[in-house]
């Protein structure tokens, strides 16, 4: 049998699906190839969204147009904000979600648009055509036929599982993997990776003692991470709790780790430095007597709950132990025993910014067959993959998107540019212009674009340009209103700081302490939307800070604005470092901003380079 | 290529050659045909033209890549002295397909090659341009790495404090935040080490260049005079007539090691009619505003204090008030409220002798102690700058109670500044770090 399909999606993760809606959005017809039906945008690891790097993350998803924000807003049974005695740029949602209603939620979303097909399928083989990607040939014997591809195998491609003395051939508990794939990856000059990441047991709600812990209770105020998700709060939460492992689970653990795949080197693959694994922090940590646990429901009407910290691949005994020896969970019953997986990955720096594979034009890649780690960062790659994959079969040129304009960026740069040798998370430090890539701007930065791309509706869009044009008005109606001197006085009193005749409201509202929405009370105007005062506000409150890095990015341009030439040949250039002359012939980076970012190129081969840059110029000036 | 002596009559002069042709332009200009060159060896023979007529008998050697100066092959020419030889030699090379080095393309290449790192490049540059003897010790400290392990050493606290902060910022709920007690102390820390860095430069400076020293006071209150004793001859014209000198002079002196350009200048006084006389009060006033050490000459014998407006521009800048003209009597507006004196009273006409105790210890106060000058080039200088103004702005962030993003802000542009000095990046670094220090991760 021979399917043909505009954009061709295998698998149907965080990555997949939002990839898939993308470019149905964007009026192609897709095709997403999934190993199992039943399992579309499962949370195998942490049953959470958001955290800092991370909600920024979802934003920007749901800016260009994504279903993952408003998914979690319609199905998290917790949400709160991160980081509320800090700045906008790091304040950061993160909720809890009730595992199966947020999967069945996202799957309706994918079944029920006209654009997209869904299969089971396991694809063995892609088709080569002179450097294109064209199809590739399922399981089932299937051919497909496609304008261009989107892998997102996940922990499938090449997948193996650990659990203590044990292993087997698996991409997640009970599924099975892709084998064949990696293989003609290979085969058509890819060069691939092993990473290794794991998951924690789930024990049973009932078997809790949920007294003994400490309850972090979610928030009172309502919360979302979609700008299309109504502002409510949400009519029933549950808490999460907090405990910590004792000298008992240390010595459990360091009893056997003898029985640990990690130290007796059945594993290959390397590990989150960001997330070890229990026995990881108990030998790298050894002078800290505890660690905290967090214990999450995953859901309303689900017995599972998540343990948080203790991502273990010892065997099932020893994760007995290590449980009962946890405050609040001496009777607790495990449900699912915790495991490491390893699997394949594409050294990213194989990778154009637009997610396409260099030497395979048509084939694009996103999750964590790049190398990362998470849902949010699988869900950003999907959606961009998406984006260009739809370009890519209708003709278009291919889109990127710079540090300085999303997260995506710089997650997208660092993976292209210096590539990873752990599954990559995103961190705010990671981003240099953390004060301008904030949750509360994601639309300025990018539903403009998206609108422009075809993967931003119209109701999206015209929502957007309301709030910007009513923020606008407010900003410089506060520019242009002067206090008089009678409520210069009246403002003095009420705001207890001195308030001179003249003063403006912008000024006013400058200082600390004083909120938009007081100074409306003030005037006896009515009350804008909360997301409205919440953007004119950041942008009076931290203006200074904001045009700093305005500065720094314009100077930055500069570097990422003097291209490398596309035919340089890197190897006669003898003054630069045999590493330098490589790397850059290798990954072979459009400026000379990516060339400095790449690891292994000193500044003193980007002053080579500026060198040459300048005596080629000369040269070919008359 | 280039000649790599001083030009002049020496005893040797050298011609380098660097490239890779470097090897095959030796063997050419050595006129005897050897079997095998040994990198790094001396070979006596003649040296000649392309025509095969001997210029000289000297020594040459190979130094092969990347085992050199440069890093790249390197020939020398260690020929006799004398320009007309060198010359020749060099229009022979060129015969040959060589070119001219650039002023200071030797040190580029190296510091191209990885032979040297930027600090040290710009040190070898300074050394090459030193005029003083003490000036090249300086530069030569600044070759070994000085500087730059001073730098590393700030740079490396800021950048613990700056993975606290980040650890903070991304891993809230597990990393609690440093109290204000403690990042007001690394603050504290981190300002007076860059503030002591500058001051080292800025002593080196006074060491390399000398202290410009000007001399300012009312007319006829003695600046002349005490030009004089201190050069211990005359050099100033000295008259009685106010005004007489109305341009400035000026001549070396050293003190306490340390070598001072001194300038007398004419005198200040509000009410001057003569033209050319004004013209020289006005370029008194820009002396003694860009001088490192002025010293003030009052009559203390006037019945009138000394023009106010004078006060504030002096008080400003390191100074010695001398109260001339003791021997006549102060007057009684030399002594503050309690009785001291407002300076040093002495009496020029008769010696300057106890004026170089309290001008030696000025000196040495401004120098600070000597084993930790050093000479900054221009750009260190500017880079430690802005590592201040960011630690300023930090100060300012940190006062207004700001949060930990807009601290790290500050930070990391100090931490930038710093590592510019040394050429480094750091964006991985940081996270090197705060996933060394905790025991981070759910």
């Amino acid at each position: 049998m021979e399917i043909k399909t505009d954009v061709l999606v295998v698998g149907a993760g965080h990555a997949g699906c939002e990839a898939a809606l993308a470019a149905a959005r964007m009026g192609c017809k897709v095709t997403i190839l999934t190993a199992s039906l039943q399992q579309v945008a499962r949370m195998p690891c942490n049953p959470s969204i958001g955290g800092p790097a991370k909600a920024h993350l979802v934003k920007e998803v749901d800016a260009l147009g994504g279903i993952m924000g408003q998914a979690i807003d319609e199905t998290h049974i917790h949400i709160r904000m991160l980081n509320t005695s800090k700045g906008p740029a790091v304040q950061a949602l993160r909720a809890q979600a009730d595992r199966p209603r947020y999967s069945e939620r996202v799957k309706l979303e994918v079944v029920s648009h006209p654009n997209i097909q869904i299969h089971q399928d396991l694809i063995q083989e892609l088709h080569r055509h002179q450097g294109e990607i064209v199809g590739a040939t399922g399981a089932t014997g299937t051919v497909y036929r496609s304008g261009a591809t989107v892998l997102t195998t996940g922990t499938f491609l090449g997948g193996l599982i650990h659990m203590g003395e044990t292993s087997f051939a698996a991409g997640r508990s009970g599924e099975p993997p892709a084998l064949a794939l990696s293989d003609s990856l290979r085969a058509c000059g890819l060069e691939l990776g092993r990473l290794k990441t794991g998951t924690t047991p789930r024990l049973h709600r009932d078997s809790i003692d949920w007294k003994a812990m400490e309850e972090q209770t979610p928030t009172e105020t309502p919360l979302v991470f979609s700008e299309r998700s109504p502002l409510t709060l949400p009519e029933r939460q549950l808490s999460c709790y907090l405990t910590r492992t004792t000298l008992a689970t240390k010595q459990a653990i360091l009893a056997n780790l003898h029985r640990s795949p990690m130290y007796i080197g059945l594993i290959e693959g390397t590990g989150p430095r960001y997330c070890p694994s229990i026995e990881d922090k108990m030998v790298r940590f050894g002078d800290k007597d505890t660690h905290q646990i967090f214990v999450e429901p995953e859901g309303f009407d689900v017995p599972e709950v998540y343990l948080q910290g203790v991502s273990t691949s010892l065997p099932l005994d020893v994760q007995w132990d290590i449980v009962h020896s946890i405050p609040g969970l001496e009777k607790a019953t495990i449900l699912r025993p915790g495991y490491a997986v390893e699997y394949d990955f594409v050294h990213p720096t194989q990778l154009q910014h637009s997610l396409e594979v260099t030497r395979l034009r048509r084939l694009f890649l996103a999750g964590q067959i790049n190398g990362t780690s998470g849902y949010e960062e699988a869900a950003a790659q999907g959606i961009f993959a998406g984006i260009n994959a739809a370009r890519r079969a209708s003709g278009a040129e291919t889109v990127e998107l710079g540090r300085e304009q999303a997260y995506l960026g710089v997650l997208i740069d660092d993976l292209v540019s210096r590539g990873t040798s752990e599954p990559y998370r995103m961190h705010t430090s990671r981003a240099e212009y953390r004060l301008l890539l904030r949750q509360d701007n994601a639309d300025e930065r990018l539903t403009e674009l998206g609108y422009q791309w075809g993967c931003v509706g119209s109701s999206q869009y015209r929502a957007f340009c309301d709030k910007q044009e009513v923020s606008q008005r407010e900003y410089e109606r506060l520019q242009n209103t002067r206090l008089k001197p009678a409520d210069a006085e009246r403002a003095t009193e009420l705001f207890k700081t001195p308030v001179k005749p003249g003063c403006s409201l912008y000024e006013l509202l400058k200082r600390p302490h004083i909120e938009l929405s007081q100074i409306r009370r003030f005037e006896a105007l009515e009350e804008l939307p909360q997301r409205i005062l919440e953007r004119v506000e950041i942008r009076v409150k931290y203006d200074g800070y904001m045009k700093r890095q305005d500065d720094e990015v314009a100077r930055a341009r500069r570097m990422e604005d003097r291209e490398l030439p596309s035919n340089l040949d890197y190897s006669a250039l003898r003054t630069l470092s045999s590493e330098a002359r490589e790397k850059l012939g290798k990954q072979r980076p459009r400026t000379l901003g990516q060339a400095a970012r790449i690891p292994g190129v000193s500044p003193s081969d980007i002053a080579t380079l500026l060198v040459h840059l300048k005596q080629a110029r000369l040269c070919n000036t008359p | 290529m280039a000649v790599a002596t001083p030009p002049g009559e020496g005893g040797v002069a050298i011609v380098r050659l660097s490239g890779p042709l470097a090897p095959m332009l030796l063997k050419r200009l050595h006129g005897r045909v050897r079997p095998k060159w040994e990198s790094h060896k001396l070979y006596y023979g003649p040296i000649v033209q392309a025509d095969g007529q001997v210029l000289d008998q000297g020594l040459v050697t190979w130094m092969k890549a990347p085992h050199s100066y440069t890093g790249e092959e390197v020939a020398e020419l260690h020929l006799h002295g004398g320009q007309a030889l060198a010359q020749l030699v060099v229009q022979t090379c060129l015969i040959h397909g060589a070119r001219l080095a650039e002023p200071g393309e030797f040190t580029l290449r190296a510091f191209l090659n990885g032979k040297l790192d930027l600090t040290q490049a710009e040190a070898v540059q300074q050394l090459i341009q030193s005029r003083s003897q003490i000036a090249a010790q300086l530069a030569s400290r600044n070759l070994t790495g000085y500087f730059s392990s001073q730098v590393e050493g700030v740079r490396q606290d800021l950048l613990h404090w700056l993975s606290l902060l980040e650890a903070e910022i991304d891993f809230g709920d597990e990393v609690p935040g440093l109290p204000l007690d403690q990042s007001l102390q690394r603050w504290g820390r981190a300002y007076e080490a860059v503030d002591r860095l500058l001051q080292q430069g800025q002593s080196g400076k006074i060491l390399a260049d000398g202290l410009r020293t000007v001399i300012v006071g009312a007319p006829n209150a003695g600046k002349s005079t005490l030009m004089n004793a201190l050069l211990g001859r005359p050099r100033a014209l000295v008259t009685e007539i106010a005004g007489t000198t109305r341009d400035t002079l000026e001549e070396p002196l050293v003190v306490a090691g340390v070598s001072l350009l001194l300038v007398d200048t004419a005198g200040v006084r509000r009410d001057s009619q003569d033209l050319v006389e004004q013209m020289g009060i006005q370029r008194s006033r820009q002396e003694a505003e860009q001088a490192d050490l002025l010293i003030w000459v009052v009559d203390g014998h006037a019945t009138e204090p000394p023009d106010p407006d004078f006060y504030q521009m002096v008080f400003e800048r390191p100074h010695l008030l001398l109260l001339n003209k003791k021997d006549l009597g102060l007057a009684p507006w030399t002594a503050d409220d309690q009785g001291r004196l407002i300076g040093l009273p002495i009496s020029l006409a008769q010696g300057a002798d106890e004026l170089w105790p309290a001008l030696e210890q000025l000196v040495r106060e401004l120098v600070g102690e000597q084993s930790d000058v050093m000479r900054l080039t221009h750009r260190q200088w500017e880079t430690l700058l802005r590592a201040r103004d960011s630690l300023q702005s930090l100060g300012e962030t940190l006062e207004a109670g700001l949060s930990a993003e807009f601290l790290a802000l500050d930070l990391r542009a100090a931490v930038q500044a710093l590592g510019q000095i040394q050429g480094l990046d750091v964006g991985e670094e940081i996270l090197d770090r705060i996933f060394s220090t905790f025991c981070l991760g759910k």
